[in-house]
């Protein structure tokens, strides 16, 4: 388990490294840094800051070690859309509306996905599961974006059950977070699936049959519990998902978040507030999967005691 | 209950019958969408377009489709500058090719080059790459293009350089599998006793057994590079405006969706039809070629 | 193998014969799959008695294995079905009980060892969890308090050193002796009056199977319980059981006494069985074994399903199934399904 560990770590902070290293050659390797990071109309004075700040008079390996050490401080610079905001504030003023709609949107997409997956393996071939697979299929080819505008549009305009955006009310919830959810249902579905198909067919379910168990507590206990830890795995891809479908949903919904922020950072050509997005996103993937490894070990005891 | 009897083999029909019987195993729906949607729009997008896709008239705005008692000459309505929905679809269709692609071959050519060498060479190779796979795996490619907008701006290149950087993995973690298993082959072994160089091995003796893998996987990734491509576009960081991209015109669609539905509508149906015949078809070619290939 | 050497089988013939605690009739089980009707178990009867032992041996795909699942209605889903027959236990036919009353009956009234103790305990959950969950699930009325005790108890039983410490260990910890001893203490676990051992000994090393089977012994004379024995060894048959039926291809071939099978094999086919089992005295260049193949599933059964393989076979045996016949050692449960036995000097000898 300590050597599982320390592997893990290893690489996730190799990870963070690169995801580093990517984002400071953008920055420096696409032409003249300071034009890059400052909008044309920029003050003179301005310039010069910038170019203090990220030491960009100094060779370039001077340059990313210097910059690690903003990165690791947290010092991503002031915002240049909104001057005198420090880059990472705006990120972490927002962060916490973004966690809510990505929990809305896992908790919808396991409070779907895995009866489904159970269903439609415990009844292979029946309807269930044949609409489960076109669900699935439907799931992976609807773009979030137009969905969100469709979803809008049926349900808010036409409807008016619910709110066309913004953040407040649980209404205001449910359509971003079914919209992201949605892409996941199909894929943890397809992995609860044949995991449980795997599971069902082993011989420790037949002797927990043999024991007399009930179904409900084979499937649900002795099978799901076992069925549970390959789709785990899948749960760090999961959330790099929810990051990626937070983005284009919270444009969509106008939900006031990180997705949101760093949209709008793009179009204004706000480079510090990007870098901070971009730095905090891969951060929060980075570690949500060292988490999802370190779970793994405790759900599945083999690995546990290795 | 199930036909107990062992069925005789059908007495095998020749000619005509047998071409016939072919076609009809063929997933015909998905293919006839592809070549509705996609693939004539994009070949005759001149003569089939009514209208110029890029100016549109300003008197004409936010016409709704003439099914719905818009004027005639608008099927799909015009957008909030009056030009033809119907037509900047059509030509949309051009740049979904474009990307999909430009990013596919790109993409998957360095993926399955470093992928076989990694297979096939082991070692230090073998390490770096997989590393930098699982590297290039764990970052969503919309950061690194939200970071390569906010650089350089939205560019045609950018989205097709993001896509082949997303692609190349992907390509060279399963190719790698694959041709891990073939170096190990009796045919290779024979083939180096035989003194062919590594290159000659690889290029003809390992690459075509992967062929079929490269297919599948090719097919199943087009769905998942136009949505991706959409997604750019509609956040102002993919294919640059005024271009007909499917994902500008939803984005365009989004603000009007009160009064002016199908402006966002009709070509994020394009997508998703596109994107749901290329997995079913992906998944039926998998079943067909490559039935181990279940992780894409 | 720490032997008792010569085959010794520990027969209880002389005793008055116990009551019939099972009794299966004509029992056919199919499998209906995509490519063929499989019929498995195809009209198998045989009885069990208080406290005794019954071997049912034969070769890998002979039915044995479904044969002892669909006693337990756990005929292989959803290709396999019960198609007819009887089994009576308790004065009930188990093939008419509900779904919930054959729950019931599971693990309580008869429990099964399964083949391979790799991978029949379930490798989330401790031992302790899964032999309360036994103790549980069978409604003992044991007090919450005292289960744990129970649990250590059992696992005492079946001779696990330092059962309190085990209980909270994983599957994968222990060696494949200790988890067969594991699914032993399960299926032991509510005083059942039969338990079926399916293979239990074949993925364990030759040691470790000489213990096992001691254990299923001593278990017995403390119990009282009645051991159906599955097996394709004719070693452990003549160690293990009071009688024994012998399967082939769905049917049960040969049946009767331990020792009087041994000594008169009277069809060819246990004849074969029994001349391949590895004799320690004597050394034999090659070992003995039956030439052809079982009939493949599926394929069309005509008449005897040993035929092709037996050298005595005619042409009637290719075409009609025999009746039973007396089996040669004159004992009145020996019985045997071959032509051949219409000729009262005739004895199956290999040449």
């Amino acid at each position: 388990m300590l050597r599982y560990l320390t592997k893990r770590v290893g690489q996730t902070i190799f990870t963070l490294f690169a995801v580093t290293l990517i984002v400071f050659s953008l920055g420096r390797l696409t032409g003249d840094p300071a034009t890059v990071l400052m909008p044309v109309e920029a003050r003179q004075e301005d310039r010069a800051r910038i170019m203090q700040h990220w030491g960009l008079d100094q060779p370039l390996h001077i340059q990313y070690v210097r910059y690690i050490g903003n990165v690791l401080r947290g010092e991503f610079g002031e915002s240049l859309q909104w001057p005198g905001r420090d880059a990472l504030e705006l990120v972490l003023l927002r962060i916490g509306n973004t966690l809510e709609l990505g929990l809305a949107a896992l908790l919808f997409a396991v409070a779907v996905a895995v009866p489904i997956g159970v269903f439609s393996a415990v009844y292979k071939n029946s309807f269930i599961d044949h609409a489960g697979k076109f669900i699935a299929l439907l799931g992976q080819s609807l773009p979030h974006f137009w969905i969100g505008i469709v979803f809008i549009w049926i349900f808010a305009v036409n409807l008016r059950w619910l709110p066309t955006s913004g953040r407040g009310t649980w209404a205001h919830l449910i359509m971003p977070a079914v919209v992201i959810g949605w892409f996941q249902v199909a894929a943890l579905m397809r992995l609860i699936r044949s995991a449980m198909l795997e599971a069902l067919d082993s011989e420790y379910i037949k002797l927990a049959r043999l024991k007399g168990v009930r179904e409900r507590v084979v499937i649900w206990k002795h099978a799901l519990r076992n069925a549970a830890i390959v789709p785990l795995t899948y749960f760090g891809i999961m959330i790099a998902y929810l990051v990626v479908g937070s983005i284009t949903t919270e444009v969509v919904f106008s939900w006031p978040g990180v997705g949101l922020l760093v949209v709008n950072a793009v179009t204004a050509r706000d480079f510090p507030v990007v870098q901070a997005v971009t730095i905090v996103f891969a951060f929060v993937i980075v570690l949500a999967n060292l988490i999802v490894d370190v779970l793994y070990g405790v759900l599945d005891p083999r690995i546990r005691f290795e | 209950m199930p036909d107990a009897s062992v069925s005789a083999v059908d007495g095998a029909p020749t000619g005509a019958a047998a071409w016939w019987r072919r076609v009809r195993e063929l997933p015909l729906l998905p293919i006839a969408i592809i070549l509705v949607v996609l693939v004539i729009p994009a070949i005759f997008a001149e003569s089939l377009a009514p209208h110029n896709p890029y100016s549109g008239n300003l008197r004409a705005r936010l016409q709704p489709p003439a099914f719905l008692g818009g004027p005639s000459e608008f099927w799909l309505g015009t957008d909030h500058q009056g030009r033809d929905m119907l037509s900047r679809i059509i030509f949309g269709s051009r740049i979904a090719i474009a990307v999909a692609g430009a990013g596919i071959l790109i993409g998957g050519f360095i993926g399955t080059a470093l992928g076989l060498m990694a297979g096939y060479f082991r070692g230090v190779t073998e390490t770096v790459v997989t590393r930098l796979v699982d590297v290039t795996l764990s970052i969503p490619a919309i950061l690194v293009a939200l970071v390569v907008a906010a650089a350089i701006g939205a560019r045609f290149s950018a989205v097709v350089a993001i896509v082949a950087l997303v692609l190349w993995a992907v390509y060279a973690r399963q190719v790698r599998a694959e041709s891990l298993k073939w170096a190990q082959s009796d045919f290779v072994a024979r083939a180096r006793v035989a003194g062919a160089s590594h290159f000659r091995i690889i290029v003809r003796h390992i690459l075509p057994n992967i062929a079929n893998t490269l297919i599948v996987l090719s097919t199943l990734q087009v769905g998942f590079v136009i949505v991706f491509e959409g997604s750019l576009s509609f956040l102002g960081v993919g294919i640059p405006r005024p271009n007909p991209a499917w994902g500008l015109m939803v984005a365009d669609g989004r603000i009007h969706v009160v009064s002016a539905w199908w402006i966002a509508f009709f070509p994020g149906l394009a997508i998703m039809l596109t994107v749901l015949s290329f997995n079913m078809l992906g998944d039926w070619l998998r079943d067909r070629l490559d039935p181990k290939l279940t992780q894409v | 193998m720490p032997t008792t050497a010569a085959v010794q089988p520990h027969s209880r013939d002389r005793d008055p014969p116990a009551e019939v605690i099972l009794d299966v009739k004509d029992l056919r089980t199919y499998l209906f799959t995509k490519r063929a009707l499989v019929k498995a178990v195809d009209g198998v009867s045989f009885y069990l008695r208080r406290g005794e032992t019954l071997g049912i041996v034969g070769e890998s795909g002979s039915g044995k294995s479904i044969t002892a699942l669909s006693l337990l209605r756990m005929e292989p889903k959803p290709a396999g079905r019960i198609v007819a027959g009887e089994v009576w236990f308790q004065g009930e036919d188990l093939l008419r009980k509900s779904p919930a009353e054959m729950r019931r009956i599971r693990g309580r009234r008869i429990s099964m060892i399964l083949q391979d103790p790799q991978t029949s305990l379930n490798p989330v959950f401790t031992i302790g969890n899964q032999l309360t969950e036994a103790f549980t699930t069978a409604r003992q009325g044991i007090s919450r308090a005292r289960l744990p005790q129970v649990v250590v108890e059992v696992l005492r039983k079946v001779n696990i050193a330092d059962p309190e410490r085990r209980v909270s260990t994983y599957p994968h910890q222990l060696s494949g002796g200790m988890k067969q001893r594991v699914v032993g203490a399960i299926a032991i676990s509510c005083s059942p009056d039969i338990v079926i051992a399916d293979e239990p000994t074949t993925s364990l090393d030759l040691t470790i199977q000489a213990q096992y089977l001691r254990l299923i012994r001593q278990l017995q004379e403390t119990s009282g319980v009645g051991i159906i024995f599955i097996t394709h060894d004719f070693g452990i048959v003549a160690k293990m059981c009071d009688r024994v039926a012998v399967m082939y291809a769905g049917k049960i071939v040969e049946h009767g006494p331990v020792r009087a099978i041994f000594n008169h094999p009277s069809h060819p086919y246990t004849q074969a069985l029994i001349h391949s089992v590895p004799k320690l005295e004597e050394r034999t260049e090659r070992l003995y074994s039956i030439p052809g193949q079982p009939p493949a599933p599926g394929e069309a059964l005509v008449g005897c399903r040993f035929a092709k393989r037996c050298e005595f076979a005619d042409d009637r045996c290719r075409q009609e199934y025999p009746p039973v016949f007396a089996g040669r050692s004159g004992h009145q449960e020996h019985t045997a399904d071959c032509w051949r036995l219409e000729d009262p000097t005739w004895r199956p000898s290999l040449r």
